[in-house]
């Protein structure tokens, strides 16, 4: 036996010393060495793009995630403490930074960064004013208009006021002065924004056909901004626009006329136990086909606690004006939502330096689901979904 | 027309520095946010207060402080403090780390001290222009207001107004009696 397996043994061995130079003569005639390339296209689809704002003289990204699984599928690349806007078909990334040549010292320069979803890439630059607000992204410090003509970036020296730039052109065309006054809302319409002033006002600035001069109206008083002050974070409900104080009181407004006017305010947590608050920075979300707010919260609301993380998502029938569901959630500081008649919610984590998906059941009072996370490497308090 | 622009502007810092200094040394925070409402509607930009040349030494030591001022956050002058302890990082509560330059202007707070029961106004300068940021995290951000409150707003870098931007650190200097 030990010598038949001896014999079937070195006949083996014998057959594979035959069979090797053959083996290694086909490989050389088919193998294909690797070439390097850049991939030319991102993956198309959904997406969510998120700003990692950097705060130690740059770079900062606005990384874009597909909406499916939230894998990285396409990065744009800036300076410092950027502020970023997409355009409403997901074509095209505008990113606002600042360039420091020492990063944290040295010459600064305040430059758009335009580039091309498809491919990632940068296609154009514009030098605006060195005077562009440093300050923690909000969606609200750099908007575009609703034809998409005009961008509007907030400045702060800290005497605040807007940097207008025709793309078209590609240059400033003007500033616009609003002190005491901060954040970029505007028109659904024609070239005009409001802004939120110091004192509980606002003012809407309109523009001449040509960008290059402006008429202002200032507002009624609208909040009290010492008792319980609104954030920068909005969003729009059919023509209105939405903002939360930090209570947690929704303020519809109207713009309609060129002046900003008061259509309702709703105290979400009116009733509730436990002293909640709004909680975080992207705060206000409304997915229009339901007119379903969501709004992240806190309890033991205090002093100081406005940017906290929050412990659920609220979904909130604004138009029954009736708390539906709340979702308990760990670390989330920024949530928006998709305008589907079944949404979709994408969250921030700060701490967690991560992105979130969650599905919303319509048939569950909105109630909300964790199904996809990946990191995002950074601060981030502003994203955007496009189709 | 850019030129005059330009000067408004100038003259825009200048005169909320000037006014913002006057408000907020005479002022609590509500008659200061009350009068800064004031200042908007006769046009003149909000306020952001501006760096004390005194660092605030003098006050500090009529306190009851101790000597060695604590470094932890929950220590009363920090109760609007977003940001790093430049206490940390070579410096001292008041006082920039060496090869850092105190940001020109500031966002405001008011503190309550424990050991006398009063209100404070404390102005939290960032220190720049070094790169690396140093120090533990502190966010209490006790009275913080967006943006339209410029001179309450901690979200902000306090170091816009400064040649060099990094910011490195945060000191916390008591300027005035709120009431």
């Amino acid at each position: 036996m030990a010598n038949r397996f001896s014999l079937l043994t070195c006949s083996a061995v014998l057959a594979l010393q035959l069979a090797v130079p053959n083996l290694a003569q086909a490989q050389e005639e088919t193998f294909v060495p690797e070439t390097l390339t850049a991939k030319e296209m991102v993956d198309p689809g959904p997406k969510v793009f998120v700003n990692v704002q950097n705060w130690g003289g740059g770079p900062s990204v606005v990384r874009f995630y597909s909406a499916d699984d939230l894998r990285v599928v396409g990065t744009a690349d800036a300076g410092a403490q950027s502020h970023f806007a997409i355009s409403a078909d997901g074509k095209t990334v505008y990113i606002v930074s600042g360039y420091y040549s020492r990063l944290s010292s040295g010459t600064a320069e305040h430059v758009l960064r335009i580039f091309d979803a498809d491919t990632a890439s940068l296609t154009k630059e514009v030098q605006l004013p060195v005077k562009v607000s440093q300050y923690t992204d909000d969606a609200s410090l750099m908007q575009l208009s609703a034809d998409e003509k005009y961008l509007y970036v907030q400045n702060a020296t800290p005497a605040t006021s807007v940097t207008v730039v025709d793309l078209e052109k590609g240059e400033v065309v003007q500033e616009v002065p609003s002190p005491g006054c901060f954040g970029i809302y505007p028109s659904v319409q024609g070239h005009a924004y409001s802004t939120i002033c110091g004192d509980g006002t606002f003012t809407t600035m309109t523009l001449s056909a040509d960008g290059t001069t402006f008429e202002s109206q200032k507002s009624d008083t609208i909040f009290d901004p010492e008792e319980d002050p609104i954030y920068l974070s909005f969003d729009r409900a059919g023509a209105d626009l939405l903002f939360i104080s930090y209570k947690g009181v929704v303020h519809r407004l109207s713009d309609a006329g060129g002046i900003i006017k008061e259509v309702s305010t709703t105290p979400i947590a009116e009733g509730v136990e436990g002293d909640w608050g709004t909680s975080g920075y992207t705060v206000v979300s409304y997915n229009e086909p339901n007119g379903i707010l969501f709004v992240p919260m806190a309890s033991g609301r205090h002093d100081g606690s406005h940017y906290h993380d929050a412990e659920e998502i609220w979904a909130y029938d604004l138009e029954n004006k009736k708390l539906l569901y709340r979702t308990p959630v760990e670390g989330i500081t920024s949530v928006i939502t998709t305008d589907e008649e079944v949404p979709t919610l994408f969250g921030l984590d700060i701490g967690g330096g991560k992105v979130v998906k969650f599905e919303v059941d319509p048939e569950a009072k909105f109630a909300a689901k964790p199904v996809a996370e990946n990191a995002t490497k950074g601060f981030t308090t502003t994203l955007a979904a496009r189709q | 027309m850019a030129k005059l622009l330009e000067n408004f502007f100038t003259w825009m810092d200048g005169a909320a520095e000037t006014r913002a200094r006057n408000i907020a040394h005479r002022a609590g925070r509500r008659s200061f946010l009350q009068k800064a409402g004031w200042a908007l509607v006769g046009g003149v930009v909000l306020p952001m207060l501006p760096y004390d040349n005194s660092n605030g030494v003098a006050y500090a030591r009529g306190l009851g402080e101790p000597d060695e001022l604590p470094e932890d956050c929950e220590y009363w002058r920090y109760c609007s403090l977003h940001g790093s302890l430049c206490s940390q990082c070579g410096g001292s509560v008041t006082q920039c780390p060496p090869g850092t330059q105190p940001s020109k202007v500031a966002w405001v707070g008011t503190c309550r001290n424990p050991n006398d029961d009063k209100d404070y106004l404390v102005s939290y300068n960032d220190c720049c222009g070094k790169g690396g940021g140093c120090g533990e995290g502190c966010s209490r951000q006790e009275g913080d207001r967006p943006g339209y409150l410029m001179g309450l707003a901690s979200e902000s870098s306090w170091c816009q107004a400064n040649d060099n931007k990094g910011i490195h650190c945060t000191v916390a200097i008591v300027v005035g009696l709120a009431e």
